[in-house]
């Protein structure tokens, strides 16, 4: 590996070039199309071909439907026409290096009917006109999906295929007909959300064989080890393989060939000349190795088009880039093939490409994941699998193109070996936070490479984690474990304890679970403690009871032969991936509203069992009102002097938030999934926070009705003005159960008008990372830290005046998003955390931002 | 509580995160007690040693449980404040403990009319600081002033952010109050950071016995911000209180001391330390010691509410920062001579 050879880690002195500003300015003017090709391709095939209304799929079915939609879709080369706001057309000069998109729009939304694309059915002719993330989709478009393609896939959705599924086990299994109890519960959005119905996607493909060998050799030994195969779904699934890589290197063929005739009609000669290398480019990857860093970069990208045609544009994430692709970058450099200027350029447009797709979020999703781009995130830095330094040139290189791009899509993810990474890699990940604002999020090796070999995983597999969707660390290329399989609101654990098993939005009569009793009969907190286990243990029964029964309706209907292709496992084990054919399998659970149940234990425990000073009867009343006749009952829950807080370095309310999470890395861990691998949990909210928020009523935390939740693992905002408080009590969690990820996120006032206060607040921004990840000296800590480094003062501007600030990137509670996008909710809570000043150490004090009506 | 003095210090506060007070990221402990009364100090809490009770207004949601609690009715509600209920309220529910609604605080009118300090709650004439209306406060409108931790247990909280010191090469400071009032105290807790290899400042305004000091003191500090604040002996007399003879003479023995880092601090108060005879008296006086380099603190009115929170009468001193030019005339005026630190 060679050392670095940077002089100026910060290469300040190189800059966008006038491609990528043009390429990023129609990026940030045009807004996101609907794009019928692919979901009208998958139909037409699947009628052809009788696909649809079937008891199963096979993965040869799939890899046909595949490479039938990559052979037809059109071959985008440069799509220099888009749409900017209220729907007027405009044209640009589309010059990039790379070829090809992952819809046959400048900037697209791809529909998955397989998946939850019907939502969008009942808004075809709003979507185009609602208030926040507007889509623009043309009449012919709407009509087509509307008469055409929707039809067809109304009893073929993976929810609808496991509705029909679990209605038919219940009738074998009570011998009438019977809504499987785990669905409707899903359906009553406050106790769990399952996002199978939406995707699987959320992990990380191994590129290296793609790169490397070539998708041709890959489809060669395929074809040899489905030849040597005795068994015929082995046989099957190695067709497949090669039916799915054939699809993918006709695409690359079918740009190039475009490129060609594009080339021999072009008048320019310096656009003819960028026209004929994508021709020679595009002819040879991804089918033979890449002979150089643009060709290793351009396999990426065609892989990733061709994975997102199969897997739904929800978390899909590229991994350790600066490591897959170093050696090409390095030979590149040393040869003087490439300037770094021009490798910047080179990322820079890869980045933009990255970002050319957003998510499909009907209006309800809006309130729930506002603002969300396609969430694929991207790592860097770190150990290598010997655990040695394994940040590179390249590595500085991403770092400055994510600098000058600033982009919320890709995510980018740094991670950082405390005594193995330099100190001046470290501050420089500071130094990038302070100019983005938002980005990367820094991830904690020591930490999270224990929590990975805590679950089983060896060292040399954990030392090779990369950072999925929001924060969720995976052994890369390894580990097929759908992280943000179940989203978790463990306030509605709460407040079934509260109610005894019953719903308080419906009147508190309908029974959802079970009797735990009524807490006004606990003598004790373990009572409470007691009670609330069994509640929090019976949903999460329900929720991985309904994860592994849409599991098992994808291994019937959607499995992913790219995916497959492109992993470690499946190629040995004969295997899909979605059939255990991964190397690793896991599940993952996130857990929303973590502080605000801690702190909720925390007061009961403290005011009403040790120090009496209420009663439980007169907590749930004041709940029930919302505090209203009250107050200094709320007063006394909010005091942190007086009532435990997390977030105050406060062991008492510290052990609260460790028990929960013992208890819920337990409750998981001992389920297993469809595919014979295990549950993860993780800590990491999105905007969730807040649409949850939104929905629930007065907690014993002091939380008024409709209020935010807390972010991820991070303490309620404003409980305490030490920095050094705050972050002790997070870091000091265990990170073996917390192996799914954690988002803890801090706000910074930047303080970089002199360069003097610059390198000052560097420094100490720098000491606040270690000290989070080393807690009380112990060598852990927490496992990632992530930042908001803008004033307040901007925050509130940008809210009255959006279109000011059309790039305002904010890291949300993972993933990274433009402030304008987000719901007034999400503002609001973005807004209201706790702001730190380096400079003194102490907390900017602001008044609560009005909550949206 | 009880009242507590001599050799049991209190602490004020703890304050962690710190980035002013020294070198890195800091804790910063502030003991109660201090032998000099300076007539502009800003931390009044700071300078008797028992246990006060301080009463925020802005905290205050006038729920009265204070008042009755108080055995020696000493807490008074503004007139029209008698009645803990709400109209609607009244007659539903018998009183539990928590009920009752929101009372706006005794407003700064009010606290005149009544002829008392603004924003004050209590009667300090009768107060004998118990503390149980403290603890009845659902809120942070009535506050102990001072808590008493054990030596080791004040270490334990310090340690917690040990890893925050190492990293930022920061560390603990002592501060006050005279955090030197202590030595024994003082000694253990350094003792105890010293064998964790952990840097310590004090902030002290030298008034203490020197080979107490020296013997006790001194072998666990590795830095030292020792306030000068007036030159001429009678003056110091009249705004701090005491002679200054004893503190010029520790830091003339201090500053030979070749273990510990020594900072002479000045803090510019407009009309009192900050005027030109003062100033260039303190020059002279540090040349004379031999020190090397000195400190500003550049005025701040801001921050006196304190005073009223204990029910005393806040000094009267110019209530605007200085203006830049006349900082930086002070500035250049130190410059010449001696490395100003800020």
């Amino acid at each position: 590996m060679p050392d670095i050879t940077l002089s100026d880690l910060s290469l300040k002195d190189c800059n966008l070039t006038k491609r990528v500003l043009n390429l990023k300015d129609a990026y940030f003017k045009a807004m996101s199309e609907i794009c019928v090709e692919r979901p009208r391709l998958v139909t037409n095939f699947s009628l052809q071909n009788g696909l649809l209304n079937k008891d199963k799929i096979t993965i040869l079915e799939k890899a046909r439907t595949y490479r039938y939609v990559l052979e037809n879709r059109t071959p985008v080369i440069w799509n220099g026409k888009s749409f900017m706001k209220v729907m007027i057309p405009f044209t640009f000069n589309d010059n990039s290096l790379f070829a090809g998109s992952t819809t046959s729009k400048f900037k697209g939304v791809p529909l998955y009917p397989e998946f939850l694309a019907l939502s969008l059915w009942p808004e075809l002719w709003t979507i185009r006109n609602r208030k926040k993330n507007p889509f623009y989709i043309s009449d012919d478009e709407a009509n087509e999906l509307n008469y055409k393609i929707f039809p067809h896939w109304v009893d073929n959705s993976i929810s609808e295929l496991t509705r029909k599924k679990m209605y038919r086990e219940n009738l074998t299994k009570y011998g009438k007909v019977k809504y499987a109890p785990e669905m409707k519960l899903l359906e009553r959005l406050v106790f769990f959300l399952a996002s199978k119905p939406n995707c699987i996607s959320h992990t990380i493909p191994d590129f290296s064989k793609a790169i490397n060998l070539g998708l041709r050799a890959v489809i060669n030994d395929a074809i040899a080890r489905g030849n040597a195969a005795s068994d015929a779904s082995q046989k099957e699934f190695y067709s497949a393989i090669a039916e799915a890589l054939e699809g993918v290197i006709s695409y690359s063929k079918n740009l190039a060939k475009k490129a060609k005739q594009m080339a021999d009609s072009e008048p320019d000669p310096v656009r003819k000349k960028e026209l004929l290398d994508i021709y020679t480019i595009n002819s040879h990857v991804p089918e033979f190795p890449a002979r150089s860093f643009r060709e290793g970069l351009t396999t990426i990208w065609i892989c990733w088009t061709a994975l997102h045609i199969e897997n739904p544009n929800v978390g899909l994430s590229l991994g350790r880039l600066d490591q897959v692709l170093n050696n090409l970058y390095h030979n590149d450099i040393t040869n003087k093939v490439i300037t770094i200027e021009q490798a910047i350029e080179l990322i820079s447009c890869l980045w933009l490409k990255i970002g050319d797709h957003v998510p499909t979020i009907p209006e309800a999703g809006e309130q729930l994941f506002g603002g969300t781009g396609s969430n694929q995130a991207i790592t860097i830095g770190g150990v290598d699998m010997n655990g040695n330094d394994a940040v590179n040139d390249l590595t500085y290189v991403m770092l400055r193109a994510t600098e000058l791009m600033r982009l919320r899509d890709p995510n980018l993810n740094a991670r950082y070996y405390a005594g193995v990474n330099s100190k001046a890699y470290l501050k420089r990940i500071c130094e990038v936070n302070v100019t983005t604002g938002a980005t990367p999020a820094i991830h904690n090796d020591k930490a999270v490479i224990r929590a990975l070999t805590s679950k089983g995983e060896t060292i040399e597999q954990a030392r090779d984690y990369g950072v999925i969707g929001c924060v969720e660390p995976c052994s890369s290329g390894r580990t097929y474990g759908h992280t943000g399989a179940i989203l978790f609101n463990l306030t509605s654990a709460l407040e079934l304890t509260l109610y005894n098993g019953r719903h308080r939005h419906t009147g508190m009569d309908l029974l959802i679970s079970k009797e735990t009793g009524d807490p006004v009969s606990f003598k004790s907190f373990e009572d409470f403690q007691n009670a609330f286990k069994t509640q929090a243990l019976w949903l999460v029964d329900q929720a991985t009871a309904l994860n592994n029964s849409l599991g098992r309706t994808h291994q019937d209907f959607y499995p992913t032969p790219t995916l497959s292709a492109l992993f470690e496992g499946p190629m040995d084990k004969g295997k899909d991936l979605i059939q255990g054919g991964a190397v690793i399998n896991s599940s993952g659970a996130t857990i929303i509203g973590l502080a605000d149940v801690a702190d909720s234990l925390s007061a009961i425990q403290k005011v009403i069992f040790e120090e009496k000073a209420c009663s439980f009867k007169e907590l749930l009343t004041a709940i029930g009102k919302n505090f209203v006749g009250y107050e200094a009952l709320q007063k006394r829950l909010m005091n942190p002097e007086k009532t435990p807080k997390y977030g105050n370095d406060d062991p008492a309310a510290d052990a609260n938030v460790t028990w929960i999470i013992r208890l819920m890395d337990k409750a998981f861990g001992d389920k297993e999934n469809y595919r014979g691998g295990r549950y993860r949990v993780g800590y990491w909210t999105m905007t969730n926070h807040a649409g949850f928020g939104r929905l629930m009523k007065a907690l014993p935390s002091g939380r008024k009705d409709r209020e935010n939740f807390t972010s991820g693992i991070t303490p309620v905002s404003g409980i305490t003005p030490a920095l050094t408080k705050t972050i002790n009590s997070v870091a000091k969690q265990p990170p073996e159960c917390v192996s799914n990820g954690a988002a803890f996120n801090l706000k910074y006032t930047p303080e970089i008008t002199t360069p003097e206060k610059r390198d000052a607040m560097l420094t100490n921004f720098a000491a606040s990372v270690e000290g989070c990840f080393d807690y009380a000296g112990s060598g852990t800590g927490a496992m990632e830290i992530q930042f908001n480094v803008t004033t307040h003062d901007t925050f509130v501007d940008a809210v009255a005046y959006p279109e000011k600030y059309p790039e305002l990137l904010v890291r949300v509670s993972g993933y990274t998003a433009y402030f304008k996008d987000l719901n007034p909710q999400m503002q609001k809570e973005i807004i209201d955390r706790t702001e730190y000043q380096l400079s003194t150490g102490k907390y900017v004090c602001y008044e609560p931002f009005p909550l949206p009506k | 509580m009880a009242v507590l003095s001599g050799h049991f210090p209190l602490i004020v506060d703890i304050k962690r995160g710190s980035l002013e007070d020294g070198p890195g990221i800091r804790s910063v402990v502030f003991f109660k007690g201090c032998p000099l009364r300076c007539v502009f100090c800003h931390n009044p809490e700071t300078q008797e040693q028992y246990t006060e009770i301080a009463f925020s207004a802005k905290d205050c949601i006038g729920c009265g449980r204070c008042k009755e609690v108080c055995p020696k009715d000493a807490i008074f509600l503004p007139p029209h404040q008698g009645d803990a209920l709400p109209m609607e309220e009244k007659g539903k529910e018998t009183s539990l403990p928590f009920k009752g609604s929101v009372r706006p605080a005794l407003s700064v009118v009010e606290g005149v009319g009544m002829g008392l300090i603004p924003g004050e709650r209590i009667n300090r004439d009768k107060c004998n600081r118990c503390g149980e209306c403290v603890k009845v406060c659902p809120g942070q409108g009535l506050r102990d002033i001072g808590s008493y931790y054990e030596v080791e247990e004040l270490t334990e909280i310090l340690l917690r952010d040990i890893s925050f010191y190492r990293h930022s090469g920061g560390g603990v400071t002592l501060s006050g109050g005279e955090c030197t009032m202590y030595p024994d105290y003082l000694g253990a807790l350094l003792k105890n950071l010293k064998a964790r290899n952990i840097h310590t400042a004090l902030e002290t305004a030298g008034y203490f016995e020197y080979s107490t000091f020296k013997r006790k003191i001194l072998p666990y500090t590795d830095m030292i911000y020792y306030d000068i604040k007036i030159a001429d002996k009678d003056d110091h007399e009249r705004f701090i209180g005491r002679s200054n003879q004893k503190i010029i003479d520790n830091l003339r023995l201090l500053i030979k001391e070749e273990s510990v880092e020594v900072i002479p601090r000045v803090p510019l108060i407009p009309g009192i330390s900050s005027t030109q005879k003062n100033l260039s008296a303190i020059v002279n006086l540090l040349c004379d010691i031999g020190a090397d380099n000195v400190s500003l603190l550049p005025y701040n009115p801001m921050g006196m509410e304190m005073y009223e929170k204990l029910g005393r009468q806040k000094p009267l001193l110019q209530e605007t920062f200085m203006e830049p030019d006349e900082e930086k005339e002070v500035y250049d005026m130190f410059q010449e001579i001696l490395a100003v630190k800020i």
